[in-house]
């Protein structure tokens, strides 16, 4: 093999690329030839120097947004699946429950109603006004309880109805009523008072430990902050009450009304970010935050977007926690989020 | 992307995390500026989530991932009429290395240790010899050292012969190697 053919290969060579077969003579040349090896040794020093030249890195804003599209593809995809045939199912079954029961009603099924009805309400009202105080509500409140009423009433006609009996809105019916009204904003004091800015966010745009964060519901942080002026009433409250008002703000209606808002969210505090109000920032972050289960698409992109914000604030120690929290969540930020940390502890040293 | 395709969700997040350095690395070599390659590599992710579906895994991921890149890159520049190699070569002279001088902010923005160990000196000898080659050599040098492509998936890329990938890398190199000597860094 001549020094040019040699040459020939060198690139190949540099790069793992030859064929062992090639290779072979290629080793017996440069044994032989002390120019080419010569020269290939510079050709490999260059290569060494020019990996070590850093690769530049997008920016975190251009990483988010592609996980966020990422994830809104996901969910697009789930709901072309899932909750959108839902939605489409949902209000069909209830139209078909409900023509049920309007056409029940019309082929006689609740017709014995007038007959007891009439003449007991002339005969015994007075009565049954003194000893029951309010049936008014009550009325609207339970078609069952209206139902069973009436089935009591119904196999005597013709006698004497006791007031007690023919008058369906009975106290007995008050807590399917309690439980069918809508839920109290003092039921969940505690998880509106969570959701207030000043509950998780202090004016130093403080966070709070990340146990608390991650266990926040996605329906609390909506409804108004008046937990802290009603919070006596909720304490009050029977745990019934609670119960249906927290499984009411956690319907999954509400639970997709919140998701939509956190893209807007994000956005003003973004805006507040690049602006410089670093406290805004932190509020707004905080609170997609709290609407973001770990594991959500935009999470990263809340948790890098505090941790900006608690750098610009000064907040160094904070802004190391929320950058551990990113590295632990988001693969994609964990060479980002190590690298900030590094930075900061060597700032705060 | 296989396991991204097939549905695993995380597996974007690997993907990201595996290739946004070096891809975005590449862009902003090619496009000169960070804002542009900001958008092209945001562009090029789409499309790897657009192509979930259809995507067939008959070649690696790494080379249609550059194509697309490459091909993003190079519309972005026709549409603003900025095809011109000069704005990449510009640097060769060094009162005009403004362009990748930005580029080199972005890299060197936030030093890390290793980069800190490579020296300020000789990164900008070795910012001088790359600026210095032109556009179609740095552009394979680049793919060569930062992506992990082959040669023959480089040509497909770049749309030329094997033959000729190498030889522009053989050019790239001994340049190189003349540039930096000419600085004092004797390869």
């Amino acid at each position: 093999m001549n020094c040019r053919r040699a040459e020939d290969m060198f690139i190949e060579y540099l790069y793992g690329e030859l064929e062992p077969d090639r290779a072979e003579p290629l080793r017996a040349h440069l044994d032989e030839c002390l120019a080419c090896r010569t020269r290939l040794a510079e050709l490999a020093r260059v290569r060494q120097l020019v990996a070590q030249v850093p690769d530049a890195e997008p920016s975190p804003m251009a990483i988010n947004r592609v996980i966020a599209r990422a994830r809104e593809e996901e969910e697009r995809t789930r709901s072309i699946w899932g909750i959108r045939w839902v939605k489409v199912l949902a209000p069909l079954c209830l139209a078909v429950v409900i023509g049920g029961l309007v056409a029940y009603q019309f082929r006689g099924g609740f017709a014995p109603k007038p007959l007891v009805h009439a003449p007991a309400k002339e005969e015994h009202r007075p009565v049954a006004q003194e000893s029951l105080p309010a049936p008014g509500p009550a009325k609207e409140s339970s078609p069952a309880a209206a139902r069973d009423a009436v089935k009591l009433a119904a196999p005597a006609p013709s006698k004497p109805v006791s007031p007690r009996a023919a008058l369906p809105p009975s106290p007995a019916a008050e807590p399917s009523a309690r439980q069918a009204a809508p839920p109290q904003p003092a039921a969940d004091s505690a998880a509106s008072q969570a959701a207030t800015p000043e509950a998780f966010t202090s004016g130093r745009g403080e966070i709070p430990p990340p146990a608390a964060r991650l266990s926040a519901e996605p329906g609390e942080a909506e409804r108004p902050a008046v937990g802290a002026a009603r919070a006596p009433m909720a304490a009050a409250a029977p745990p019934q009450a609670k119960a249906a008002a927290r499984d009411k703000a956690m319907t999954p209606a509400a639970g997709e009304k919140l998701e939509a808002s956190i893209p807007r969210l994000l956005t003003e505090a973004e805006r507040s970010l690049e602006a410089g109000r670093y406290g805004e920032a932190s509020q707004a972050f905080s609170q997609a935050l709290k609407l973001l289960r770990p594991g959500k698409s935009d999470r990263p992109r809340a948790l890098l977007g505090l941790a900006r914000a608690q750098e610009g604030q000064k907040d160094l120690t904070t802004a190391i926690q929320t950058y551990r929290e990113l590295a632990q969540e988001s693969s994609a930020h964990r060479d980002l989020a190590e690298q900030k940390i590094r930075e900061l502890s060597a700032e705060i040293k | 992307m296989s396991r991204y395709a097939a549905g695993e969700e995380a597996a974007f997040e690997i993907l990201l995390s595996r290739y946004s350095r070096p891809l975005y690395s590449f862009l902003c070599r090619y496009l000169g500026r960070a804002d542009r390659a900001d958008d092209v590599f945001q562009d090029v992710f789409y499309e790897v989530i657009r192509a979930r579906k259809s995507y067939r895994p008959q070649s690696r991921f790494a080379p249609w991932l550059f194509r697309i890149g490459r091909n993003r890159a190079v519309d972005r520049l026709r549409r603003n009429g900025l095809r011109d190699m000069e704005s990449l070569d510009r640097a060769a002279n060094p009162r005009q290395e403004d362009g990748d001088r930005r580029v080199d902010a972005i890299a060197t923005g936030n030093p890390d240790p290793e980069t800190l160990v490579y020296g300020r000196e000789l990164g900008n000898a070795l910012e001088e010899a790359l600026a210095a080659l032109p556009a179609d050599q740095r552009e394979v040098l680049w793919l060569k050292e930062k992506s992990g492509l082959s040669l023959a998936e480089i040509a497909e890329i770049t749309g030329v012969s094997e033959n000729t990938v190498k030889s522009r890398l053989r050019y790239a190199l001994e340049k190189m190697r003349a540039v930096l000597a000419q600085q004092g860094f004797e390869p």
